[in-house]
């Protein structure tokens, strides 16, 4: 049986024929390999550490339950990457939804029940995973890239923080390469302006 | 007495001001006073020149030469495009792209923005979930048991496959040395076995024949069935034929899926 310092050396598609074997150690080495970039993405799309650690954990669990589906022709990377910005992008979408009727109930029409009918956020402090998180994500290129459109996010996250290439983002997406290459150009375009006006 | 003819040269008087004229020619100046003379007069002469002071032109001097002087305007040729950009970053870019780079202060702004950007980018920490990340994973994973392993799981598996496995091959040995031994039977219990499968085969197909050709529409068609009738029917019958299996290629043919399956 390989050791764990031996699996370190295998490459992704050999590690995983041994979990598809029923091999518990190459599972570990799936999660070891892939935690940090798949947390990093999921992090970064969400902003929030807890639920960015929940939608990893349930990306992680959901890749490896459905090990036995996975086509060895394709990359891990583009697949497990696949499955997190999933989860992310349904994530943000349900927030979207989430926010929207914190603005008030869809029915109101005039301003007074608009104000009725929003719910009270209150202010509260910030707790020790909120300090980490604004330490972590304070910077100005992390706010940068905070305010870009999720799929630009993603497409830049992928191609300049995780080093993919373009053939890999398109699959790990699902969008056509020309797409990819123009939603990247944009990101950068957008983050180049966003980063002179928070230097001004 | 001095031989003339190796007196010093006036490039070999340079040399040895310089320091460079080779030892065999350098040892002559030692005794001979006319080169001593010769040196010590070009040793005055370039203290002279260097003490010169340097005299600064007259004011407007370099506008006065620029007014003058008509630059060419470099040949920038097309903007660099954003694929042109992307080469230009991976250092691959063509040198079409890195001369017009070189001549165009707008392109090479934006290249500049581009790659100082794309570098703040890559410098991004990757960030550590917590704790036990990997164990609160592990903790919902349903790991597959591979045949190997539910065999040995236990002394009862191990005993099970054992029998199973005796079993199949024990049979298998056993039939194998009855058909050794039995040659004839088994030719006889072969042919009696042909026979009675070509005679239901042949009772099946006169049951299943005598049925069709006892139906009403075949007498019709019987009845109304000429030569070249029978033949565009066949004819139409292989074109169709044909075309359903070409159809069938094609649609058996669907480009395969270019990325694995989402999971939902």
């Amino acid at each position: 049986m390989a050791e764990p310092r031996e699996l370190a050396t295998l490459t992704d598609q050999e590690v995983v024929a041994l979990a598809r074997d029923g091999r518990e150690a190459a599972y570990r080495e799936l999660i070891r390999r892939y935690e940090r970039p798949v947390f990093s993405l999921v992090l970064r799309m969400v902003r929030d550490r807890q639920l960015a650690e929940d939608l990893s954990q349930e990306t992680f669990i959901k890749a490896l339950n459905a090990i036995g589906s996975y086509r060895p022709e394709y990359k891990f990377s583009s697949w497990i990457f696949k499955i997190a910005n999933n989860a992310a992008i349904d994530h943000l979408r349900r927030r979207e939804l989430d926010t929207l009727s914190l603005d008030g109930a869809p029915h109101a029409a005039t301003p007074e029940e608009i104000e009725a009918t929003a719910l009270q956020v209150g202010d509260k402090g910030e707790t020790p995973l909120e300090e980490l998180e604004a330490r972590e994500l304070g910077s100005a290129i992390e706010r940068a890239i905070a305010q870009l459109r999720p799929e630009y996010r993603a497409c830049i996250l992928l191609r300049h923080v995780e080093g993919l290439a373009y053939e890999e983002i398109a699959q790990s997406l699902d969008l056509p390469l020309g797409t990819v290459k123009t939603y990247i150009h944009r990101a950068r375009h957008e983050l180049r302006d966003l980063l002179a006006h928070l230097k001004q | 007495m001095t031989d003339h003819t190796l007196h010093l040269r006036p490039d070999e008087l340079d040399l040895l001001l310089e320091g460079r004229l080779p030892n065999d020619r350098t040892s002559h100046i030692e005794t001979c006073e006319e080169c001593r003379s010769a040196l010590d007069e070009l040793r005055d002469v370039v203290a002279q020149l260097n003490a010169l002071p340097a005299l600064e032109p007259p004011a407007g001097f370099s506008e006065l030469v620029m007014a003058s002087v008509r630059v060419a305007p470099l040949p920038v040729g097309e903007h660099l495009t954003v694929d042109d950009l992307d080469a230009w970053l991976a250092g691959a870019l063509h040198q079409e792209g890195r001369n017009h780079l070189w001549a165009c202060t707008e392109c090479r702004q934006l290249a500049d923005a581009e790659r100082a950007l794309v570098y703040r980018l890559e410098q991004l920490p990757l960030f550590q979930p917590g704790a036990r990340f990997e164990e609160r994973v592990m903790a919902k994973v349903a790991i597959p048991k591979s045949w190997r392993s539910r065999i040995f799981a236990s002394r009862r598996s191990v005993a099970l496959a054992a029998g199973v496995g005796s079993l199949v091959v024990g049979s298998m040995g056993a039939s194998v040395a009855w058909s050794l031994t039995h040659p004839d039977t088994l030719a006889a219990l072969g042919s009696w076995a042909t026979t009675i499968a070509t005679q239901w085969t042949l009772a099946a197909a006169q049951g299943v024949g005598s049925r069709i050709l006892a139906q009403p529409w075949v007498l019709e068609l019987r009845s109304a069935a000429s030569p070249g009738r029978v033949a565009a029917l066949t004819a139409v019958a292989t074109a169709l034929y044909t075309g359903g299996l070409f159809a069938m290629r094609r649609l058996l043919a669907l480009p395969a899926p270019r990325v694995a399956r989402a999971l939902p």
